[in-house]
């Protein structure tokens, strides 16, 4: 349990919203009205800070529906390396942006995508994560999902960047967020506070993108039940 | 970000002219212009200064520079292991470890990576710190496994990994076995058995001079099972990292007042390009749960 009241209520709301079975959006919204509610100084400067990302059109510029998305080899919770291409000789591939285990809206997130293996599976497909955290810290995050599907690690964010999905944490907005006691620093093992924009690619076996979410304002995810319709299509 | 403003940006702050930074994209200028811009709002911030014929970094641009830098190259190194993976078959990855390191630090990494890396042949040597670096710098070594109290030398990259601490180990009857620790105050003039290849013994022997504690030396040794088979019979204290293997009829107490740790690195050679081979064994070190805290690096 965290010190700092805010971090602490929000851990408490989001093992809530895990545990509520609501639908993804409206759990994302508990954590988000809690933010405004307790701390409207952060939430103001979230708005402006997500504000002006969407503004500047950032991620406008990741890969498109009818485009693929370019091969990874990234280590997952074990170490084991996992390539894009092997996983898509098996089935189309859900390819997941996280920011991190201490974020409210991703740990949501990956709980509501834990929700949905046992469907993509059954489709057969299969679902992986992408963070910038050391395994140390991305447990985290696995322990949300019941262990549902592999957690991978792009360290320094080189992959996110390669399909341009880095952002760069302002220092008002970084100053905010190591305030609340979130040590993004030592998570990821550098000081450059780069974060993927969260987002969601469903690949068809032969790596196009079928269906693609990219938002800048991370409080807002991708639609669970229309990535499930997308793989329901390309079974 | 974009991979292309990026781009853009680094040659621009190389330049520092929009002429030549965007000739050596192979773009218009104001294509490159375009871009810069782009990224300066998405940053929230100007990254160059434009006044008359002369371009310079702002603060922003500065702060951003060696961010920007540290991950277009992973990013470029993302991709280059995408297309590499496939050719990692039977290579070997020549390790140098310094002999004082146990093995016990190091064998969960090395077989969690062997597993995921299987075409990838460990070839393991150990030898003194001094003799690492000269193997390093020769290329019989690619990747060196250091526990160096000392600055590195600037020709080479360290990548700290986690932090080792320094315990004494007594014969069990000694005056001072049956405390939980032992200060170093508490160690002046006590005979004291030395392990010639310990690099941190004589780091540590200065520190023991300021504080005023001799250490009188009666026997020297380059084997750990000599040195620890004449504290077991009586001779004197010893200084060993806590990770050794000891055996049980000796006492082993922290040291405290001060404490003494080292980091232990993985040191290549800057600028050299390394086999991919080399940069999987870096990154599965840098995203492994090291058991003892991890030590913050700069990116």
């Amino acid at each position: 349990m965290s010190a700092n009241p805010l971090v602490a209520a929000l851990e408490k709301t989001t093992e809530l919203a895990i545990a509520s079975g609501r639908p993804l959006a409206e759990r994302l919204r508990m954590i988000a009205d809690q933010v405004r509610e307790l701390s409207p100084e952060f939430a103001g400067a979230v708005d402006a800070f997500v504000g002006r990302l969407g503004g500047a059109e950032a991620g406008a510029g990741a890969p498109q529906v009818g485009e693929t998305l370019p091969n990874f080899v990234l280590p997952d919770l074990g170490g084991r390396l996992v390539a894009l291409d092997a996983l898509l000789r098996e089935g189309p591939v859900v390819v997941v942006f996280l920011r991190g285990h201490w974020c409210p809206y991703c740990r949501i997130t990956a709980a509501a995508l834990g929700e949905i293996e046992e469907t993509a599976s059954q489709l057969g497909a299969r679902i992986v994560a992408i963070t910038p955290e050391s395994r140390k810290f991305a447990l985290r995050l696995d322990v949300d999902t019941g262990g549902a599907f592999p957690i991978l690690a792009d360290l320094d964010n080189g992959y996110a960047l390669s399909v341009n999905l880095a952002i760069w944490v302002d220092e008002g907005m970084s100053g905010l967020i190591a305030g609340a006691g979130w040590d993004i620093p030592t998570y990821q093992g550098n000081d450059a506070w780069m974060l993927p924009i969260p987002a969601v690619f469903v690949l068809d076996r032969t790596g196009i993108i079928n269906a693609r979410h990219v938002n800048p304002d991370y409080r807002e995810r991708a639609d669970i039940e229309e990535v499930v319709a997308s793989l329901r299509n390309l079974a | 970000m974009e991979m292309q403003q990026v781009r853009y940006f680094l040659a621009l702050a190389r330049a520092l002219n929009f002429t030549r930074a965007a000739e050596s994209c192979n773009v218009t200028q104001p294509a490159l212009t375009r871009a810069i811009q782009a990224l300066e709002a998405e940053l929230g911030g100007r990254l160059f200064h434009r006044e008359r014929n002369q371009t310079h970094l702002s603060e922003l641009g500065r702060l951003m520079l060696p961010y920007i830098q540290s991950i277009h190259a992973q990013a470029d190194a993302a991709r280059m292991r995408a297309k590499s993976v496939g050719r990692m078959k039977n290579v070997e990855l020549k390790i140098g470890a310094m002999c004082t390191l146990s093995p016990n630090l190091l064998s969960d990494f090395i077989v969690a990576f062997q597993r995921a890396n299987d075409g990838v042949d460990l070839n393991v040597t150990d030898g003194a710190a001094k003799q690492l670096f000269h193997q390093l710098s020769a290329g019989e070594r690619e990747i060196g496994v250091v526990g160096y109290p000392g600055e590195i030398d600037d020709r080479f990259h360290a990548l700290p990994l986690f932090r080792e601490r320094f315990v004494a180990v007594l014969p069990r009857d000694h005056r001072l076995a049956n405390q939980k620790e032992v200060r170093i105050a508490e160690l002046d003039d006590e005979p004291y058995v030395n392990r010639i290849n310990c690099e941190m013994g004589d780091f540590a022997q200065q520190e023991f001079a300021k504080q005023g504690v001799s250490v009188r030396v009666v026997f020297r040794s380059e084997r750990d099972d000599w040195v620890l088979g004449m504290i077991r019979s009586g001779m004197g204290w010893g200084f060993f990292p806590e990770s050794c293997e000891f055996p049980r009829d000796v006492a082993v107490r922290p040291l405290v007042e001060p404490e003494f740790s080292r980091a232990v690195s993985l040191v290549t050679v800057r600028g050299r390009p390394h086999s991919p081979a080399v940069g999987a064994f870096v990154k599965a070190a840098r995203s492994f749960a090291w058991s003892s805290a991890p030590i913050l690096c700069a990116a």
